[in-house]
């Protein structure tokens, strides 16, 4: 049988607590609750071994996965119809098609060897979905929207060019688990959104507060409270 | 919109573009243009070179500064500049002793329990570029879904499973060859990582000259192999220290096979497992039952590093995990980095984070509830 040293096994522990213990911190901001967020991270590990078939062709393999399809998919809807207003919901659509469209488009100006890139696909994505939907959606939960269902789409329309052109490949949507680009691009769009916003905050010196409704500003530090009934 | 905002845009504009600005001049127009590009073919390659001027090695993999180079004489070589096709290295340190070493006592237990668990010797193989071929024997570089590698990659596992090991071998195609193709091998990695292999093997061709991988190993004619390891990796330490083995057992065994180990930018889905490597299994321009002879000398390296009893005489060696510490004292060094930047700026100050990081376990362990001062 073959042997595993202590090195490789506490690497592959603490890789994985890392990995999830970020997980459930990126879904506890999205305003889910502490179970609720493990819920989910459970349904992803176990989803990952299920893979719902799709139509195909022979030589066309196609599938959907409960842990990196599925899970996330559902998630995103269930956070769209969460969207507090209808500008949010509009917003979030925008970023799943811009999102859609510029991975579409960093693929076609991307090499095809993964040397010959700035950055790995694997970290490209998340990092375009991320940014696209801060800049449209300035919102965690917009962030995660855009890239899970981004990326997603992006599949979709790989599945449809393989049916209609016939030609051999295989879709796996999500088919990574917890691993793939699908469920990796939502937590490091939510984390880059995080980022970006609090860089900015701490560059202006705190959340601008001007022209926002009092409702938001109530969730704020003392600080920002105290700028607002400045300006009043 | 002030300053800060305007500022604030014009790095997320950057941000965006990087990956695009990142590309060599050079490569811009064929990014632009080869979309679905297949392997170099055009008798293009890039040439490593030492401070004298010596060859080390050719490649088609694009290099830049900082990529790494192992010759089979265990040379180590960092790239410290780039002129059009040529890359100049600089050597790092000699890399003679062997990497093999003993186990300690705490090793050998948890190794017994490993080996008592439900672990098969189970190897898995897949194509990420399933369109490579050679062109002397299947007519051409790139045949579509259906590759000249798919049969180097049948020999490979048939060569394990008469060392003792079952063998997973995916011929799913990935195609197109294109930016997405690992991408979607990735799907295929993680499928295949679920049945809990001791090691993932994903078998390509090089396109450069004959004559890189032209070799006589034990007497006949074969083409080496060449390891390829991702940098943007955070198990790169791991992939490497597994590559250094099968090239420390293979140069006793079979010297002159291993060509050398590059380690050059991307991820190569070698995030997934600690023993995923990407093997470059001749060239093009080879015969392909050349490269069919290389695999399957290849494989006789398993045995050894795995320490699979029953197969050679001797008393296997247990592998070495110098590469795991280093990968996993990074991770956690990358991840607390990450973690203290953030509360950095989530707090305004050091102290801030501090009593933020503290405010965890507060919450999380010692009852305190959120919003309590």
């Amino acid at each position: 049988m073959a042997r595993f040293p202590i090195g490789i096994i506490l690497l592959l522990v603490i890789s994985v607590l890392i990995y999830f213990g970020i997980a459930q911190r990126v879904l506890d901001r999205l305003r889910l609750s502490d179970k609720a967020a493990l819920g989910v991270i459970a349904a992803i590990i176990v989803g990952g071994f299920i893979n719902i078939p799709l139509p195909g062709k022979p030589r066309i393999e196609a599938s959907l996965n409960v842990g990196g399809g599925l899970v996330p998919l559902l998630l995103s809807g269930y956070l769209f119809l969460e969207a507090g207003t209808v500008k949010e919901k509009v917003r979030a659509i925008a970023g799943i098609l811009f999102t859609a469209g510029a991975i579409y488009l960093t693929g076609f100006f991307l090499g095809a060897e993964p040397e010959t890139m700035f950055l790995d696909p694997l970290y490209v994505y998340p990092v375009v979905g991320g940014v696209v939907a801060y800049i449209i959606g300035r919102s965690r939960r917009s962030a995660f929207i855009a890239a899970t269902v981004g990326i997603l789409l992006v599949d979709v329309v790989m599945y449809f060019w393989l049916l209609f052109t016939g030609r051999p490949g295989a879709v796996l949507i999500g088919g990574g688990g917890a691993f793939d680009a699908v469920v990796i691009g939502g937590l490091l769009a939510v984390l880059l959104a995080e980022f970006i916003g609090e860089t900015r905050e701490f560059l202006q010196g705190g959340p601008e507060a001007r022209g926002k409704a009092k409702l938001l500003l109530k969730q704020l530090r003392p600080i920002h409270r105290k700028e607002e009934e400045d300006n009043e | 919109m002030n300053r800060v905002s305007l500022r604030f845009f014009a790095f997320i504009i950057v941000l965006l573009l990087a990956p695009l600005l990142g590309q060599s001049p050079c490569l811009g127009w064929e990014g632009l243009t080869g979309r679905f590009e297949e392997e170099r073919t055009d008798g293009g390659f890039y040439t490593i070179l030492d401070d004298r001027g010596n060859v080390i090695h050719r490649t088609a993999h694009k290099l830049y500064v900082g990529d790494e180079y192992f010759t089979s004489k265990n040379l180590h070589y960092r790239i410290t500049r780039i002129e059009g096709d040529c890359a100049y290295a600089e050597e790092v340190t000699n890399e003679k002793e062997s990497p093999q070493k003993s186990a300690s006592t705490l090793e050998a237990l948890l190794a017994k329990a490993a080996d008592s668990g439900a672990r098969k010797n189970l190897v898995a193989i897949y194509h990420t570029h399933s369109d490579e071929s050679y062109v002397p024997s299947d007519g051409s570089a790139s045949v579509y879904a259906n590759g000249g590698i798919f049969k180097v990659g049948k020999v490979f596992a048939e060569k394990l499973r008469s060392e003792g090991f079952e063998v997973l071998h995916s011929l799913r195609p990935h195609d197109p060859h294109d930016a997405n193709a690992y991408y979607r091998s990735r799907r295929t990695a993680v499928q295949l990582l679920q049945k809990q292999p001791v090691a993932i093997i994903d078998v390509h061709r090089d396109a450069v000259p004959p004559d890189v991988y032209e070799a006589v190993v034990n007497g006949q004619k074969v083409t080496k192999i060449k390891f390829v390891i991702g940098r943007e990796n955070p198990r790169m330490s791991a992939n490497l220290q597994f590559a250094k083995e099968l090239k420390s057992v293979l140069d006793e065994i079979h010297p002159g096979l291993v060509e050398g180990i590059l380690v050059s930018r991307g991820n190569y889905n070698q995030d997934l497992a600690p023993r995923a490597l990407l093997v470059e299994v001749g060239s093009h321009t080879n015969a392909r039952e050349d490269a069919q002879k290389g695999v399957a000398l290849f494989a006789d390296a398993f045995p050894e590093v795995f320490g699979i009893t029953g197969v050679r005489p001797e008393a296997p060696a247990p592998p070495t995990n110098r590469g795991d510490w280093k990968a996993l004292f990074w991770g956690i060094l990358i991840a607390g980095g990450m973690i203290a930047g953030f509360l950095y700026l989530n707090t305004g100050s050091w102290k801030g984070a501090w009593e933020r990081f503290l405010d965890f376990f507060r919450i999380e362990f010692g009852g305190k509830k959120e919003g309590e001062r």
